[in-house]
Parts: structure tokens; C-alpha cells; sequence
């Protein structure tokens, strides 16, 4: 399989990219920093007979004919396209400072729909699968971590709207995984309301549902329980619940 | 920046609070944190005998995300500090290679190592871990990495430093042939601490593993029995089928009693003598050998909360008679049982702040107390007077006008180097404070 992840050099992204190589996919990894990537690609080839390609690319800059072109100039058509790449600020609570809020924006909805849209050809021609790191923070709208969760929220959207084209025109499939609180540097140094994942867990969870399931997936599953809890609250109680 | 309150102890437990952490995982995250005006220090495992990697005002900067292998050609491996002796050993092993110098626990990160330049089984042959550096990267405020070489200035700082001269990214490791895959062990009784010693250096060119275990745990007759454990790398192929490891972790111990006492620590010493002085002819995986701690971590959590100290000294080989004989003297005198104790020889010059030198290392366990207080304060009068030098980096009790007697100018070279890169405090530890090297 020939596998774009966007997110690549830490938390889940990395974890993917690394068990992805493991398997012997091909894979070309993308995040913002170069080192970053330098040394995830040199770690996964001594460790592994995998060739990792990759780019270091800017999401809230995205220059996505650059992308588009490295990749296909490396990897051909992609099979399956992973959107792990995320950004929230700790200030997402009503107002935010602008450059904060156009930057979530850009990282968490416009540029992942743009790589979507851009390789979607592609994933279809090969009947592949898009993943997309959604979160739980989409389960309902809340007044903490607005604009993130109404971002991951309209990815969601916008990725099950492909799913239904893809449906109708080729065997490509769409998976979002409403991620639960997993111990990266988002949840760091935070008081959670509920346990953290292990990223490489999930990533696993994620690798073994390749090929097999599609649609929205809760990730751990227990989120679903929750999401059923929090989505049964009524709104006039809900109001005056504050997280 | 993000910091979080964890609460940290040094493997002893002598020194433990809450303190602020942050856990970079990628670059950018730590050009944030090293290029702050905030006071760092670097922290690996996080499982030294000492608060080497916490402070008051201080962040504990966590590298267990820079745990990648960048490079390896065969002769030399390049990795990120925050990988453990494990994790490289691993991949070593599979090409045929280890490290040359290991500490006794898997999970000792490479760059706790290196900033405490440690010794493995065998330190007469191996020599210290940073004698196989050969090239470190150091994040610079700036955001640059410095690099430097063996022989350099700040290379020399940084080898034993404590982590006082900055945040080591990666190093490059000259590697070993692997001699054997596995290795055979006999354990050869000895009478006392002086036969000990024989037995040992009648061995030393011979073995590839060589270190003892001494009762000590009361003076009088068969006082220091034991038996010296000597192996030999062997071309049989043991898998590595355990890696289990018991967790340490650096913080408060969980077990509040301590089961290893005054009551114990004799019948404790005399069944585990009992059983192990005539073994001959183990079999051992590389991981067994290599990580003698890995299964019997919860040694350090026999001694509950109140702790232990190990006192680790490097005693010239013409005085160790005469210390071997003052030791049980001092012993008899405060009553004192000593838990564990184990003898390696030692080979190389003194420099600075690090355990290294000519003579015979006898390394101690006692359980925290008044008394076994008062016991260490004397022999650190007998070690001073003795010509030997306390391992800092096992010793929480060390205190500054005892190390400043027992390395003299080393101290105070140590010190000025690190006044001469000018860091103006950047970076400090609990150890730091203690020895007023800031």
C-alpha cells in the first residue's frame, strides 16, 4: 500500500507512520518541522527495511500543488491517504486572538479538506481509503475548545459527504475516528475528565481496521458511551455545565 | 509552555516533591523550552539514586520522546538521548554489536549515561561510558545544536556533567564485536574482603564479567564472605526471551515499611549466600547479564519509604587492607548492618567530578536511618583519609565539604569550567544546589 500521512512526526501520526512501515507499506510522511522528519525517517529505515519518504510541509500555510506534485512524483497514486495532523490552543473559549483562531482553522479543517480534495482522484482510482483523525470534541458543541471541536466537527462532515460520493463512484472508502484523550502533548499538563490513551494503541486499533471498516469509529470505543451520555443531556442543563 | 506537577524521587527517596515538568516530542517544542529564560534541567529515566534531574524552580525537561537511532555504520551508532541502553542494545544486537559499557537497569536513558558517565560490570576492562563517546549534539538557546567532539571543551564538560551544561540530543557511541551471545557464569566463594580482592585481580584479564557479592552484614566471623561472580562470553545463543523488567519509577515509593532492617538484612544475606557462593556453570541471556537490576528492581522497594543510601567508594588498591579492616571496626562500633555489598576493580586517572580511577570500588546498601546516617558521615571521614573518592552520582548524602575534600582540585575544575560557559544558571538540578556547582 502506498500511504500520504499528514501529522507524521509525533503523537498518533508517528506511531502510524512507524507501525505502517513495520508492515512494509510505503509511506510518505509529512509534518512541519524538518528535523522532526529527518529523524523519524532515518529511525524507521535502520530499523526497518521500509524506505520512508518525505516532505516538510506548513498546514496553516499549505502549498498544496507542492504536495500534491512531491507525492506523486515519489509514490504514483497513493492508496491511502492519513489526515493525523491537529492543533488546539488551551484560549479556544469563545473570543480568540485571531492569528490563534486562523490557525486552528486552517490546520484542523481548511487545509486537511484541501488534501482531501486534492488526492481524492487518486484514492479513487485505486479504490483507497482516507482515515481522519476526527475527535470527541465533535460530539456536541461546548463552549471549551469551540472552534477546534466546530473544526473537527466540519471535517467530519465534509469527510462523510465523500464517503457518500465515493460510494456511488468506486470502491474507496472513508474512515473518521473520533479520538478520544490520548497522551500527547494536547492533553499534557491538563486535568482530564477522563483517562488518556496510548497513542500507539490506537494507532494499531487504526492499522487493523484498514481495509475493513469504514464510517465513523469511536476510538478507544468507550467514548461511545459517552458520547450517548453527553448528546442525552438536555440543553438547558447542559448550559450550565462548564468544560 | 505547558508545565505539569509531578511529583519526583530520587531512587533512594532521600529527596522527593513536587516539581514542573514538561515533556517535549518534537523540536520545536524544545527550541521553546531550552531558548525560555527559565531555569531547565534535562531528564531521562528519571530513576538516578540522586535528584539529578529535578530541582526547586527548575523544569524537569523529559527527553523520552528523543529516543531515536539516527545512524550506524557498523563501528558507531548515533542516537537521541532519551532512548534507553535497551532500546539500543536491541538493535545492536541485531547486527552483531553492543554497547561497550552498561548500566545494570534497561530503562537508564543514553543521556543519563553520559551526564553521569557511568560504569558498567566490568569497569577494569570496559573502562566508562563516555570513554566510547565520541560526539555529542547540545541544544543550544539559540535553537542550533552544538556539536562537539572527544578531546573539546564543551564535549569534556558535558561527559560527567550532570547535565549542568545543557540538553544532550543525541551522541555517537563507538560499538563492540559481540564477543558471545550469552554468557557462562561461576560464582567462586571467597573468605573475606581482602581474599575478595585477590580473587578478583587473579581474574581480571580473564573474564569478561567480574564483580562480587560480600556479606556484610554483621562484623565478626566470616566477615565480608562471599563469592566472586565471574563470566565468560559464550557462543551458545540464549534467547532473549524476557525482558520483563520491574518498573522503577522515579518517585515516592508505594511500600511504606521497609522489610530490609536490622532484623532482616542478616538471614536475608545468609540464605541468598547460602544459595549462590558455589554456583557454577549459568547460563546467561545477554539481557540477564547485562541488566542484573532488570527483575529485581523491587529490591529498591524493600526498603519502603524511608529510603536507603548507597555509598560507592573508590579506594586505592595499597590501602584496601587497612580500609577493608577500619570498615569492620566502624561497622562493630555503631551496630550497623549493611545490606548489600558488591566489589568491582576500577582502572583509569581521576578527572574531575567523575568515579573513575585506579583501585577497588566497594559499593553499599543501608537502610535510612539515625544510625546508618551517623555510620556513613564516619566512613566518609575513612574514605577521605583513605585516599578514595564517593560516587556522586549514587550518594544523595554527599555533602559539599566531603566531596570537596575527597576531589580536591577535580571540585573546583569542575566548577570553573562550568562558570567559564558563561550559562548563567540556565541549568540546575537538586544535585546542583547541594554541591554548589552553580
Amino acid at each position: 500500500m502506498k500511504c500520504l500521512v499528514v501529522g507524521a512526526s509525533a503523537g498518533l501520526g508517528l506511531y502510524i507512520t512507524r507501525q505502517l512501515a513495520e508492515l512494509g507499506h510505503e509511506v510518505f510522511a509529512c509534518s512541519s518541522d524538518q528535523r522532526d522528519l529527518d529523524a523519524l525517517k532515518i529511525s524507521i529505515e535502520l530499523e526497518t527495511n521500509a524506505n520512508i519518504s518525505i516532505l516538510s510541509i506548513d498546514l496553516a500555510n499549505l502549498n498544496i500543488l507542492k504536495l500534491y506534485e512531491k507525492v506523486k512524483s515519489t509514490l504514483g497514486c497513493i492508496d491511502a491517504l492519513f489526515i493525523i495532523a491537529g492543533f488546539s490552543d488551551l484560549q479556544d473559549s469563545g473570543q480568540l486572538n485571531t492569528n490563534i483562531a486562523d490557525k486552528i482553522r486552517r490546520i484542523n479543517f481548511e487545509s486537511p479538506t484541501s488534501i482531501i480534495n486534492q488526492f481524492l482522484q487518486d484514492i479513487k482510482s485505486t479504490s483507497g481509503q482516507i482515515i481522519i483523525a476526527g475527535s470527541v470534541a465533535s460530539i456536541r458543541p461546548r463552549g471549551g475548545n469551540t472552534l477546534y471541536g466546530s473544526c473537527k466537527s466540519g471535517l467530519e462532515f465534509y469527510g462523510l459527504g465523500i464517503q457518500h460520493y465515493l460510494q456511488r463512484h468506486s470502491k474507496a472508502s472513508v474512515t473518521i475516528y473520533r479520538l478520544g484523550y490520548m497522551k500527547t502533548n494536547m492533553t499534557f499538563g491538563q486535568k482530564l475528565l477522563f483517562p488518556a490513551a496510548d497513542p500507539n494503541r490506537i494507532a494499531t486499533t487504526i492499522i487493523k481496521n484498514l481495509n475493513r471498516k469504514s464510517g465513523v469509529i469511536y476510538a478507544p470505543s468507550w467514548w461511545k458511551a459517552i458520547s450517548l451520555v453527553v448528546n442525552s443531556i438536555p440543553q438547558f442543563i447542559f448550559n450550565k455545565l462548564n468544560f | 509552555m505547558i508545565l505539569d506537577q509531578r511529583v519526583f524521587s530520587s531512587l533512594d527517596q532521600s529527596e522527593s516533591g513536587t516539581f514542573n515538568y514538561v515533556e517535549p516530542d518534537r523540536f520545536r517544542s524544545l527550541d521553546k523550552i531550552v531558548g525560555s529564560d527559565q531555569t531547565i534541567i534535562a531528564r531521562g529515566s528519571g530513576l538516578s539514586y540522586i535528584a539529578a534531574s529535578f530541582g526547586e524552580s527548575t523544569i524537569s525537561v523529559g527527553m523520552k520522546f528523543f529516543n531515536k537511532i539516527l545512524a550506524f555504520d557498523g563501528q558507531t551508532i548515533t542516537v537521541q538521548a532519551g532512548a534507553t541502553v535497551w532500546e539500543v542494545q536491541k538493535f545492536l544486537l541485531n547486527h552483531g554489536k553492543t554497547l561497550p559499557v552498561q548500566p545494570g537497569y534497561p530503562r537508564i536513558s543514553i543521556g543519563g549515561c553520559i551526564a553521569c558517565n557511568v560504569h558498567g560490570k566490568n569497569q577494569y576492562v570496559e573502562g566508562l561510558f563516555c570513554d566510547w563517546v565520541t560526539e555529542l549534539w547540545i541544544q543550544s538557546s539559540e535553537g542550533a545544536q552544538i556539536n562537539t567532539k572527544k578531546g573539546e571543551f564543551m564535549f569534556d564538560c558535558t561527559s560527567g556533567g550532570f547535565g549542568l551544561t545543557g540538553v544532550i540530543i543525541c551522541a555517537s557511541i563507538h560499538v563492540h564485536d559481540l564477543k558471545g551471545t550469552s554468557i557462562i557464569e561461576e560464582h567462586i566463594p571467597t573468605a573475606n574482603l581482602v581474599e575478595t580482592v585477590d580473587i578478583l585481580f587473579e581474574n581480571s584479564e580473564k573474564k569478561d564479567l567480574l564483580y562480587s557479592w560480600n556479606n556484610l552484614s554483621k562484623p565478626g566471623l566470616n566477615y565480608g564472605a562471599g563469592f566472586v561472580i565471574a563470566g565468560s562470553y559464550s557462543k551458545e545463543i540464549l534467547p532473549i526471551h524476557n525482558e520483563k523488567c520491574y518498573p522503577l519509577i522515579g518517585e515516592p515509593n508505594k511500600y511504606k515499611w521497609s522489610l530490609i532492617n536490622s532484623l532482616s538484612i542478616p538471614f536475608i544475606n545468609k540464605i541468598y549466600q547460602r544459595i549462590n557462593a558455589r554456583k557454577k556453570n549459568l547460563h546467561r541471556s545477554i539481557y540477564e547479564y547485562s541488566y542484573p537490576a532488570a527483575n529485581q528492581g523491587f529490591y529498591f522497594d524493600l526498603f519502603g519509604r524511608q529510603g536507603f543510601f548507597e555509598i560507592q567508594a573508590l579506594i586505592p588498591r595499597a590501602n584496601w587492607a587497612l580500609y577493608a579492616s577500619r570498615l569492620e571496626v566502624l561497622q562493630q562500633s555503631y551496630g550497623q548492618k549493611i545490606a548489600l555489598a558488591s566489589i568491582k576493580l576500577f582502572k583509569g586517572t581521576r578527572n574531575k567530578l567523575h568515579f573513575s580511577g585506579d583501585g577497588i570500588s566497594i559499593a553499599i546498601d543501608l537502610s535510612r536511618s539515625k544510625n546508618s546516617l551517623a555510620f556513613a558521615k564516619k566512613l566518609d571521614e575513612i574514605n577521605s583519609e583513605m585516599g578514595a573518592i564517593s560516587c556522586i552520582h549514587k550518594d544523595s548524602r554527599l555533602d559539599l565539604q566531603t566531596v570537596r575534600d575527597q576531589y580536591g582540585k577535580g571540585y573546583f575544575e569542575f566548577k570553573d569550567e562550568l562558570k567559564s560557559l558563561n550559562l548563567k544558571g540556565k541549568y540546575k538540578s537538586q544535585l546542583a544546589t547541594r554541591l554548589d556547582l552553580i
